[in-house]
Order: structure tokens, then sequence, then C-alpha cells
């Protein structure tokens, strides 16, 4: 946590305590600080103040390990609450509602040194704020499909798209949603040790995988998906026709099957309105 | 101003015992309905734009009344109340239409860093000028008065020089602030600060109490000195039970009526039949100190100016 250039009220005597209280918690306790406090000895002192500093951590190591289940379970309990510590020192949390917690979690992860090895872990962390991102995002009601079964081929195809508001896509080298899925088993085993029979893929990693997350209604659904249908999806995001979106798509991928990704799109209830463009 | 009294008087108003609602007991209660008078939730856990949180909530409270507890405006912040956090609160405020909203003294953030936890204040002129400033911006922006509680503190500081109750005594005159009075915490900080609670209570602004709040808390010892820890994860304890008793026969004989109260449980949640029985026994005591209503109580029901 570092120390910034005073605003116009800093300069009051309770703002330069707040700061320097601030700091302690992050770091230790200072003599300038701990002068102030009423208890006398220098143990109730430090003692006391650790109570706040690890209501503090804890609370956010917590809560950090609840946004980011799969993380914490390969990077092993003990670890992950010593890569919190530094997070939290390198990026205090900038909101008051832990519903916003962490949300830079997976660029730590990029450049911190000790989980490297790991080149996965960030598009794990990417997947997974993904996934809580989507569970609190804005209700929508997906299209009917007998709506656009109903539409003339030429209307739609003119025809742009909105999507979900829960809709997030995560793209990975690595096959972050086979690694995502192996991990739920440990997660639950963890809770219900009697299951031991492994389910578990072979994982290989580099292989790239790309993860589709919406939430049409209440339940956060979850898609492994062909680089093809990612982009077309992505093209579809970005307010391309149906038609001009299928074109682009295929520029790239000659092997995309545009009647099965429509349909998928529609099994997966992405779409919630079609703008109808008239044409002069 | 008359707007706002009878924005106020539309509300629910609470009364009886609630608890806490936390996302693990969401189908037990709708399933179970229990007694329980209202519910509270931290606005923080709802400020979400959708999802199953607030599908849950908008259900629940058809059946409930609702109180909002915030924990993250920092009224004691000398860098002042975050607008971001001010404007999230304004919306989920006006989403549920709460009986009434409440927040903490103390501080939680610095130079826009959250801390995540409810920092003790040093009490004195400079320190109650910024939270009368912070309370009156937040209570100009909700369009009404909010309820301030006591907290738990584990250090007391030299900078202080007028005590807790003096403080709120003259936070209330200021802001025309309602208080939530935990008494818990009354309990964990006189006993880490070796005062009496009971004189606490004593000096209290007990005419301004719009809620109570009761909770569990654990202990370790510091240096030879049993030091309290408010966490919110065991039953209320008999001492406190005994306080709760004695600020309400307090607030009978200066008839005033018993507050809507609250059992707080955050951490090592139990079922919510548990939390139930806490609210039974609250309310017990609820009654038996007000078997005699007196005539012309009247509460504290603020509403800004």
């Amino acid at each position: 946590m570092k120390s910034s250039p005073h605003s116009q009220q800093a300069t009051s005597l309770l703002a330069q305590w707040q700061e320097t209280f601030s700091l302690a918690l992050f770091d230790q306790l200072t003599p300038e600080l701990q002068e102030g406090f009423q208890e006398t000895s220098d143990t109730a002192c430090k003692q006391r103040f650790a109570i706040y500093q690890n209501n503090i951590f804890y609370s956010l190591a917590t809560a950090l390990g609840d946004l980011y289940p799969v993380v914490k379970n390969l990077v092993g309990d003990d670890f992950f609450t010593g890569t919190a510590g530094v997070y939290f020192r390198q990026y205090p949390p900038q909101k008051a509602a832990m519903v916003f917690l962490g949300e830079n979690f997976a660029d730590f992860l990029r450049t911190f040194e000790h989980t490297q090895k790991m080149s996965y872990l960030a598009d794990i962390a990417e997947l997974e704020l993904a996934r809580h991102r989507s569970y609190h995002a804005a209700d929508k009601d997906p299209l009917v499909a007998e709506v656009i079964a109903h539409m003339a081929p030429e209307l739609l195809a003119s025809s742009s798209v909105e999507l979900h508001p829960s809709l997030h896509y995560v793209s990975s080298s690595d096959p972050i949603f086979s690694i995502w899925q192996n991990n739920q088993e440990d997660i639950h085993n963890k809770q219900d040790e009697s299951q031991q029979e492994s389910q578990q893929k072979t994982i290989t990693l580099g292989e790239p995988q790309q993860v589709l997350v919406v939430r049409p209604i209440y339940t956060v659904c979850m898609y492994h998906i062909e680089k093809s249908v990612y982009d077309f999806i992505q093209h579809l995001h970005h307010r391309d026709t149906i038609a001009n979106a299928i074109e682009n798509t295929l520029k790239d991928h000659l092997e995309f099957d545009v009647g099965q990704s429509i349909q998928f799109i529609l099994q997966t209830q992405l779409i919630t309105h079609i703008n109808q463009t008239v044409d002069d | 101003m008359l707007k706002n009294i009878l924005d106020t008087m539309k509300k629910d108003t609470l009364h009886g015992v609630g608890i806490g609602l936390k996302a693990q007991h969401y189908d037990d209660i709708l399933a179970t309905k229990p007694p329980l008078d209202w519910l509270e939730i931290h606005p923080e856990n709802y400020m979400g734009a959708g999802g199953l949180p607030h599908k849950y909530l908008r259900e629940i409270c058809e059946h409930y009344p609702l109180s909002m507890h915030g924990v993250g405006l920092s009224l004691g912040s000398a860098d002042g109340v975050s607008d971001e956090h001010l404007t999230a609160l304004t919306t989920v405020v006006k989403r549920y239409q709460p009986a009434q909203v409440s927040e903490h003294l103390s501080w939680s953030h610095w130079n826009q860093h959250f801390l995540n936890d409810l920092l003790p204040l040093p009490y004195n002129q400079e320190s109650l000028q910024i939270v009368v400033s912070n309370v009156h911006k937040v209570q100009d922006a909700l369009q009404q008065a909010i309820y301030i509680e006591n907290p738990s503190a584990y250090l007391g500081f030299h900078q202080s020089d007028m005590s807790e109750t003096d403080f709120l005594h003259a936070l209330v005159k200021q802001t025309n602030c309602g208080l939530l009075l935990d008494i818990n915490n009354v309990y964990v900080s006189a006993n880490n600060q070796h005062y009496s609670p009971k004189e606490y209570l004593d000096h209290y602004p007990l005419h301004a109490v719009g809620e109570i709040h009761l909770a569990g808390h654990a202990s370790e010892v510091i240096d030879n000195d049993v030091v309290l820890i408010d966490d919110h994860g065991s039953p209320v304890i008999d001492d406190v039970w005994a306080l709760f008793s004695y600020a309400l026969q307090k607030m009978t004989d200066n008839n005033l009526l018993s507050p809507p109260t609250l059992i707080e449980w955050d951490t090592d949640i139990p079922e919510l039949s548990v939390l139930v029985n806490e609210a039974d026994k609250a309310r017990k005591i609820q009654k038996i100190t007000t078997q005699n209503p007196v005539k012309g109580k009247d509460n504290y029901r603020g509403t800004s100016e």
C-alpha cells in the first residue's frame, strides 16, 4: 500500500492519523502510532492492533478464496492465503462491496513470480471472475426461440442481435474448461470424502480452449466452444449483422458450421433482442 | 421536509425481533416462513445488478419487513464518504425501500483503499465534525435519517478528549440521526477498555435509539488480560442478555418504546432454527420489560431536515 499526494482534507490531524493507521495495518505498528494507544504495555498494543490486521486479512483472503475456489484448490490453502496477502498489499481493495473484490487478481497472477510455472492459473482466475460477474449481472429475459424461427431468413440475415448481459467468454492457450471441471470433483470431495472414485479426465497442457459463460435465468452455465463459434459470438457481440458475422467467421474458419452454431446460440439462450435493419 | 415525513410513514415500521438474513437460509426462510418480525441485510451484498441474491430478496421482502445495515460507508473517514459507494447504496435503498437504514461509527477507507473492517475513531471535536459532515451527506442523498451504531473497540486513543456517549449525544444533536445500540459492542468495548457497561448505558442517549443489536463474541488472552473479539459467531452470552434487559428497563422507565431488536450471526453460521430461538429469547425479554406500557411513549423515528 503506497501513500499518495494529500488531498485538500488530508491536512487534518485525523487524516494524517488514518494514513499512519492504514499503512501500519498493511505493514507493522509504528512507535509513532503506538504512542497514541491508551494501552501501556508493548505486547498489548501490538497484539490488540494485530486483531484489526488479522480481521482484515482473514476476511479479505476468505472472500477472495470464495471467489476463486479453483485457483485456491490448484495452489493449496496455505499458498493461496500467502498469495492473497501479497496481492492485497499490492492491490488494496478499491471498493467497499465484496461483490467487486479481486477484479484484477488474474492480472496479478500473470506477473506473480511464484505462480509463473502454472501458466494456466491466471486464465483459470479469469474464468472464475467471468462466472462471478455472470452470476451478479443484470437480469434480462432471453428471446423466445420461436420469434427467430418465424422470421424470414433474409430479414434475419440483415439483423443484428443483442446478447445477454451475463455473457462472458474466456480464451486460453491451455485447457481451462477441463482444468475447471476436474477441480470441481476435488472441491466437492473435500466436503464429502466418501466419494473417492475419480472421474477426472487427462489434461494435456498447451491445448487451447475457449469457454463461454452465460446466465440466461438464474443458473450460471458454462460451455467449451470451438474457436470458430467463439469468434462468431464475438462478431455478434460487436453488433455485426448475422450475415456479416457469418462471413467474417468463415474468413478465418473454413470449417465453421453455420447451422450448428445458430442452433447452439438459440439453445443456450444468448439472444435477448433482435435489431431488424430496414433496407432503403 | 413534509414529503420526507410522509415517505417515512408509508414504509413498514419495524417492531419486535428480527435476524440478519444469510444466503444459506434463503430457501429455508421461504419454505418455513419462521415467526420473525423483520430481517436485516448488508446492502453491500446486493450491489450487484441482478441474479439470485436479488430474486431471493424480492421474494423474502414479500413476507418480511426489511432493514439495511451498511458496512461500507466509512462515516469516520477524513477523506469523506465515497460518492460511488453512496450512489450504489442509494440505488439499493430505492430498489427495496427498507424500513430503516443504519451504519457504523467507524472508518474503513483511506486514500480510496477499503480495509474491510470497522476501525475505531478517536473522539474529539475534529472527528465529530468529520462524522457530522459525512452523516449529513448520506442523509441528504438517501433523504432519510440513518441509525448509527456504536462500535466494538480493541484499542482506545490518547487523541480522544470526549467519551463515546458524549460523542453520540453531539452527533444526534447536530445531524438528527437515530442510533443503533449494539449491546454486544457495549459489552465488548467496556471489557476491552476497562469501564462499566452499565455506566456507559447510563450516559448513552437512549431517546435516539431506533434499533438494538445482539450478538455473540469470542475472547482471547493478551498480556494476562481477557480481550473480547466481536466475531458474531456464537450465541448471545448471559451477561449480554442481562445488559439488554438493563437497557430496555431504562428505556421503559424513561417512557421510551422497546426498539426493534436484531440477532446478528455472521461467522460459523448455524441452521436457521438456532437464530429463530435466539430471536424468541430476545422477544421474551422485550415482553417482560414492557409488561406495563406507559401511554405517550415515543421512540425515535427521525427524518432528515
